[in-house]
């Protein structure tokens, strides 16, 4: 196995060591770090109900807090994810990544980009993302979950059944658990998508075996928190977050806002 | 009003229709600033400034497993700002968890704002005090603990005191406080027992409390409630 945190130093040399943090939320659903943009990642279900950090977090160097995100206690790694996409997940960012201005439309499903190629295909998704079910009317769909719903494999089944796959979506919060690094290594055969609000938009991703990254940007701001301080979803969000998807193989990436 | 057990939270709506009662009118002119449900605690602001906490209870959200389940465990995300209050107290009789949470929190800064009124009249507010920084535990009383509440089994055993402890989840308990855990099917037995009962809050949110003062002893004129 590489080094498990190679990845995650990639990811923090993109966040420089000047800017601070202007807010931090742990929301029920969704842990939310505001400084020169807002960034999302998903608040743990599980792990040590502990922040030591709580009230000197704001005013911290964002780079500072982004080294949470290699911390064992998951709601510090989600905090430190936030962080570090705080700095990649911004309008300006992005822009200057797809050379496209990022405009809000209407949501679209990062599943729904990808069907026309899934037809027939084996297809595994890593976390049990909403209304995927759905997805085995046309391929021979997988699920794995550490918390299983019916039908769902248990998390420990990924050793054996993510070599076998054509494709793989990977929520973006394995980067919290650090389980990232090993399913990469699993799927190297498999066109893999990261996605999720979680999902840091930055192609330093792709030297990693990742194909595309399904991530967010928030454009309404004060909205967005609001719905992470009153315990929304990802679903309560969509009106105000724009999904971007950066692929790989093309030259210049592509965002779909 | 909506999915209500009176009969399990009579407490509560004493304490709401008293609230409300004394705040008179002017309860329809508040309304709620801002909601944050966090991970530990739920807080929320008032528009005339005061606030009110309850404990979050993530362990009793059904099917706490990802976005699509637990979306309906707070269905009004994004709603709740400027809201009157009245919108939210009624939730305290609600079978959600997080919706009865949130109610609570109301009800604490309504309560709140009748001190700063001086509504009060029959109690004595003493502020950033512990409540048992103004009552002594004898050595031979037996007290017990309903929640992990850790500063005061700390402080049980510093005293010798004897003690038991109640707590739906035993497994937040660590292997010296397990040798005081009180099996469910002790429950009554210790609470009847008790000289002493220190109580927590979040007994209001999962319906207990009202059940654990009928089965104490009442009529002992030594048996303390610190709640």
């Amino acid at each position: 196995m590489k080094d498990l945190w190679e990845i995650y130093d990639e990811l923090l040399a993109l966040v420089s060591q000047n800017s601070v943090v202007d807010e931090c939320l742990i929301g029920l659903h969704w842990t939310l770090v505001k400084s020169g943009g807002i960034g999302l990642a998903m608040t743990p279900l599980e792990g040590e109900h502990k922040v030591t950090l709580s009230g000197k977090i704001i005013g911290m160097s964002v780079r500072e807090l982004a080294e949470c995100v290699k911390s064992w206690n998951y709601f510090e790694a989600a905090i430190g994810l936030s962080a570090i996409n705080s700095v990649i997940n911004t309008k300006k960012n992005v822009e200057n990544i797809t050379n496209q201005p990022l405009v809000k439309q209407k949501y679209i499903n990062g599943f729904d980009y990808f069907n026309k190629m899934l037809k027939g295909k084996k297809v595994a998704v890593i976390g049990h993302f909403p209304g995927i079910e759905k997805m085995s009317e046309f391929c021979k769909l997988s699920i794995l979950e550490r918390i299983q719903q019916h039908g769902d494999y248990p998390d420990s089944a990924c050793e054996y059944v993510l070599p076998k796959q054509d494709f793989v979506f990977i929520t973006a919060s394995t980067l919290e658990n650090k389980t990232l690094p090993r399913i990469l290594e699993l799927c190297s055969k498999s066109f893999t998508i990261l996605l999720g609000p979680s999902t840091p938009l930055a192609p330093v991703l792709f030297n990693y075996g990742i194909n595309a990254l399904v991530g967010n940007v928030v454009i309404d701001s004060a909205k967005s928190k609001q719905i992470v301080a009153e315990g929304g979803t990802s679903v309560d969000l969509r009106p105000y977050i724009s999904t971007v998807i950066l692929l790989k193989d093309n030259k210049k990436s592509s965002s779909i806002v | 009003m909506n999915d209500i057990e009176h009969e399990k939270a009579v407490l509560l709506k004493e304490t709401y229709d008293s609230v409300k009662f004394m705040l008179g009118e002017s309860i329809e002119k508040l309304t709620v600033d801002r909601v944050v449900i966090g991970i530990f605690f739920t807080g929320i602001k008032l528009s005339n400034g005061t606030g009110g906490l309850c404990y979050t209870p993530v362990k009793m959200i059904p099917q706490a497993v990802c976005c699509p389940s637990s979306a309906k465990a707070m269905p009004n995300s994004g709603k709740m700002r400027g809201k009157n209050v009245l919108s939210f107290t009624e939730d305290i009789f609600s079978q959600n968890p997080l919706k009865k949470a949130v109610g609570i929190a109301v009800l604490n800064a309504l309560s709140e704002t009748c001190r700063q009124k001086n509504l009060y009249k029959d109690y004595k507010y003493v502020i950033d005090a512990d409540p048992l920084d103004y009552i002594t535990i004898p050595n031979d009383a037996y007290t017990v603990v309903v929640g992990a509440l850790l500063p005061y089994i700390k402080m049980l055993k510093k005293n010798r005191n004897s003690y038991g402890i109640l707590e739906l989840d035993p497994r937040t308990l660590k292997d010296e406080e397990m040798s005081h855990y009180v099996k469910p099917e002790k429950t009554e037995d210790a609470i009847s027992k008790a000289d002493y009962l220190l109580i927590t809050g979040t007994t209001l949110i999962n319906d207990t409390l009202d059940e654990i003062l009928s089965k104490s002893n009442y009529s002992r004129t030594n048996c303390k409630f610190i709640s």
